[in-house]
């Protein structure tokens, strides 16, 4: 059963990532300017100089001829040739990525697993004064955007001199920070949704209480919408981490990624965001897995 | 006489304060033995789910509870959630309304047996499920398959078999069951209370049965209790209230059971005898009798006063039709 | 007594047919399952049918089938002259389900509730409609007429639901069928018997004909006219009981 579920998601992903590349191409392709744009500005190059450049680069071909030259090349492994270091895109990408990686991976890590006891713990202690305070300090979490957090941490770190520029501390911290709050609240919501059904009263009738209530009983059967979630937070990682990683000059897919967007280096725009849709569709895929792991109704035919 | 086990007294339940408080047990006393079966006869808003809660001590915060529930001589009324850990489940046990919401839809069976041991005892998890498997087995679910089932793979009759399971497994002394036939239909019905009088027969088990369907008290029940407007109005043994009701309120309540023979040359009537006028309002009771705006017998002392519990025999009635002059 | 033999009967099923067919998204697998098998029926105004059986015997299909909200997939359902489509199902056949009170939005006051059947239909007017007698039909004081329905009680809930189903029914010509699918199960015996002697009184006073679906034998039996026994989407049984005084 599994297997014909899991081919018929691959499917799914696999047209996605099509769609994906079909947009991101048209969107950049209709952006006016080129690669070449800014150096025809330039006195030095002449008309001829240009015109040999552009078919290098093969900026002259149709949209229809670039894509496909792209598909070809991702076959090949090259994922496209960047311009700017006239280099193939994978050569570029591929240790961006597994820093990005590294950052998200974590830091869904760390944000998941302090969230749900944070939530669980908020829930059972629900309209307590410590529960109070954490809803007060999640809401001002949630209100400060994540730059501000970032120039704060930044700030700090510098003052202090507490951790290495190199290290992934500090942006996991700042990708944590930012997401947890939104994910307290919907574990505490989804737990004191799973409280109020009568099958957590009959269970208290019984004697099932504390942690073997909450975390053994409620929270199971609030894992279906914590699983869409799940989803959600990976591809909010990882558009934060762009930006993360941009302010704090961490080596991952972004900095990269905006320093070709401004170049129009069209290839090497095209194989982050690529990377991110895959990566996204993993995230949303084990989401699915997960889902179908835990929730036996989706499991088993009735 | 086996001894008394459960020992009300005095029980007054309040919800809200100030103003707008509304006393919804009033002045309840009764007591249950051991091996015995009560039931517990009321409708909607009589009290009776929370005379439940009250003993479980699983009242919502704004009730105030006052009086004495006494377990074996442990008083339950205030007690903290430190001691009802030790009685609920495994001294006190209950088996829910509405079996299809009262079972954790991602839980198998067997896990929410599984789950009541795991709450009192500290077995492994090997024993916990063999306790549990056996439980169930127990309450008629042999087929080691429907152990791991799912409750929305269960009929009915096998969910309800599921919370019986769980409110025994720990052996308690009492099991408070609420409505436990509400939903099944007539033949699984049967079998549920086949069941119950059997845990009450064989493993002395007392059994406080609550319901607002006669037919189901009279198959298994020792002695009936008649609840309304928070108070009870008759008590006695069941044969003798089911079949031969001394306070108006329960002779009116059981004529509006049907008829099940009938005489088919006669053509039949299709009214209903019921009782005239809407249920109390626990807002507005009237200063006598809470049941004499309804009642057919009604006296002028109904209206002035309450009356208190006047006993003949094995049998209590609080209504003055039957006082006793002294 | 007018010429009711020649007349339609309110109700007429012949051959109807429901048949489910089952994807499981996951197995990919098609389950067929039968819930109606060519069942066969007629209701004559002012009569009771009680269909009583098992659950999972089609009885709760039947009775979607009826008043139009399920499609059948084969046979054909008569309301009176009309075949049965959405509009002439609206007009003439209404339900009553199992638990009043989760038909009944909780946020609507009790006039509000009410008034939505008839707000749906073409050319009504607001001062048309005259709550006090809708209210006093179905035993409910005037004074609820602005309560929220979440604060009623179950008897007053079950009161309500049936006040809907007669708005929407109407007093205009033609059949009013009222299907009451396990509608008196859950009450209390007292307003149970009530309710009881309301249907009985509305029965009498504008011919409605109802179809009784329950469990209950008892009940069954005390207010049928015909008892239908349904099994595995069939009728397997049928019986006519004794005429009522």
């Amino acid at each position: 059963m599994l297997k014909r579920y899991l081919l018929r998601r691959l499917l799914h992903v696999i047209f996605l990532l099509a769609s994906v590349s079909v947009l991101a191409f048209l969107l950049l392709t209709l952006a006016p300017g080129d690669f070449l744009g800014e150096a025809k500005l330039n006195p030095q190059l002449s008309a001829s100089t240009l015109a040999a450049l552009r078919q290098r680069y093969g900026l002259n071909k149709s949209l229809p001829q670039k894509y496909l030259y792209w598909i070809e090349s991702t076959a090949r492994g090259d994922l496209g040739v960047s311009f700017a270091y006239d280099l193939p895109v994978s050569v570029l990408v591929w240790p961006r990525a597994f820093k990005t990686l590294q950052l998200s991976i974590t830091a869904l890590a760390f944000s998941w697993f302090l969230a749900v006891p944070l939530g669980v713990w908020s829930a059972a202690a629900r309209r307590t004064l410590p529960d109070r305070i954490l809803s007060a300090l999640t809401s001002t979490l949630v209100a400060i955007p994540e730059l501000a957090l970032a120039c704060l941490f930044l700030l700090v770190v510098v003052r202090s001199g507490a951790f290495h520029s190199s290290s992934p501390v500090l942006p996991v911290a700042i990708l944590v920070l930012g997401a947890l709050p939104i994910l307290v609240r919907h574990v505490r919501a989804a737990l004191l949704e799973a409280a109020n059904q009568p099958f957590a009263s009959a269970a208290r009738a019984n004697g099932i209480r504390g942690r073997q209530l909450w975390f053994g009983w409620l929270l199971p059967a609030a894992a279906n919408p914590l699983t869409s979630l799940f989803g959600l937070s990976v591809a909010g990682l990882i558009s934060s981490s762009l930006v993360v990683e941009v302010f704090l000059g961490w080596p991952g897919l972004g900095p990269l990624f905006l320093e070709a967007i401004a170049a129009r280096d069209l290839y090497l725009v095209i194989g982050p965001v690529m990377l991110s849709a895959v990566f996204l569709s993993l995230g949303t895929l084990l989401a699915d897995v997960l889902l179908y792991a835990l929730d036996p109704r989706i499991r088993i035919e009735s | 006489m086996s001894d008394v086990l459960l020992e009300v007294a005095g029980l007054r339940v309040s919800y809200g304060a100030g103003e707008r408080s509304m006393l919804v047990l009033r002045e309840l006393s009764f007591a249950i033995r051991s091996g015995e079966a009560v039931g517990l006869l009321g409708e909607s808003g009589s009290g009776k789910t929370s005379t439940a809660l009250a003993i479980l001590g699983l009242l919502p915060p704004v009730a105030l509870a006052d009086g004495s529930v006494r377990l074996r001589g442990q008083e339950l009324v205030n007690a903290s959630e430190e001691e009802f850990q030790h009685v609920r489940g495994a001294q006190i046990s209950f088996i829910p309304q509405e079996p299809s919401l009262s079972l954790n839809p991602v839980m198998r069976a067997v896990d929410h047996v599984a789950a009541v041991v795991r709450a009192h005892t500290r077995l492994s998890r090997r024993e916990r499920l063999e306790r549990a498997q056996a439980a169930l087995k127990l309450i008629g679910l042999e087929d080691e398959r429907l152990h791991n089932s799912y409750p929305h793979q269960l009929s009915g009759g096998q969910q309800q078999r599921v919370l019986i399971a769980q409110a025994m497994v720990c052996r308690p002394a009492l099991v408070i069951a609420d409505e436990p036939t509400g939903s099944l239909d007539p033949a699984t019905e049967q079998e549920v209370l086949a069941l119950l009088r059997g845990l009450v027969e064989q493993l002395k088990v007392s059994l406080f049965l609550i319901t607002h369907d006669p037919r189901v008290l009279g198959a298994i029940a020792d002695r009936v209790m008649v609840m309304y407007a928070g108070r009870i109005v008759e008590s006695g043994p069941a044969s003798d209230v089911l079949q031969s009701p001394l306070h108006p309120y329960t002779r009116g309540l059981l004529r509006c059971l049907l008829q099940s023979s009938r005489d088919a040359a006669q053509p039949r009537d299709r009214h209903v005898p019921s009782i005239a006028g809407p249920p109390p309002d626990f807002h507005q009771l009237p200063p006598g009798c809470s049941f004499e705006p309804r009642c057919q017998d009604r006296m002028k002392r109904c209206n002035e006063a309450e009356p208190s519990a006047s006993i003949l025999g094995a049998r209590e009635v609080s209504c003055f039709l039957y006082e006793q002059r002294r | 007594m007018n010429n009711a033999g020649s007349a339609p009967p309110a109700l007429a099923v012949r051959g109807l047919s429901k048949t489910y067919v089952h994807r499981n998204p996951l197995a990919g697998k098609r389950i067929a399952v039968h819930a109606l098998q060519d069942i066969d029926l007629d209701l004559k105004p002012g009569k009771t049918l009680a269909i009583v059986g098992a659950s999972g015997s089609g009885k709760s299909t039947l009775a979607r089938c009826i008043a139009g909200l399920e499609a059948p997939t084969s046979g054909e359902i008569r309301i009176g002259e009309l075949k049965l489509s959405a509009a002439v199902a609206h007009r003439h056949v209404q339900m009553v389900f199992q638990d009043p009170g989760a038909s009944l939005n909780p946020r609507f006051s009790v006039q509000t509730a009410l008034r939505e059947p008839l707000a749906v239909l073409p050319g009504w007017r607001p001062d048309s409609f005259n709550i006090s007698d809708h209210l006093r039909q179905v035993g409910l004081s005037i004074s609820v007429a602005n309560r929220l329905t979440a604060k009623l009680s179950g008897g007053q809930k079950a009161r309500l639901a049936l006040a809907r189903a007669l708005i929407a029914l109407g007093a205009g010509a033609g059949p009013a069928i009222l299907i009451l699918d396990e509608s008196l199960t859950s009450l209390d015996l007292s307003v149970r018997a009530q309710m009881i002697n309301l249907l009985v009184d509305l029965q009498e006073r504008r011919a409605l004909s109802y179809i009784l679906i329950t469990h209950d034998l008892d009940l069954a039996a005390h207010m049928g006219d015909e008892i239908a026994v349904m099994s595995a989407g069939k009728i397997v049984e049928r019986r006519a009981l004794p005429p009522h005084a």
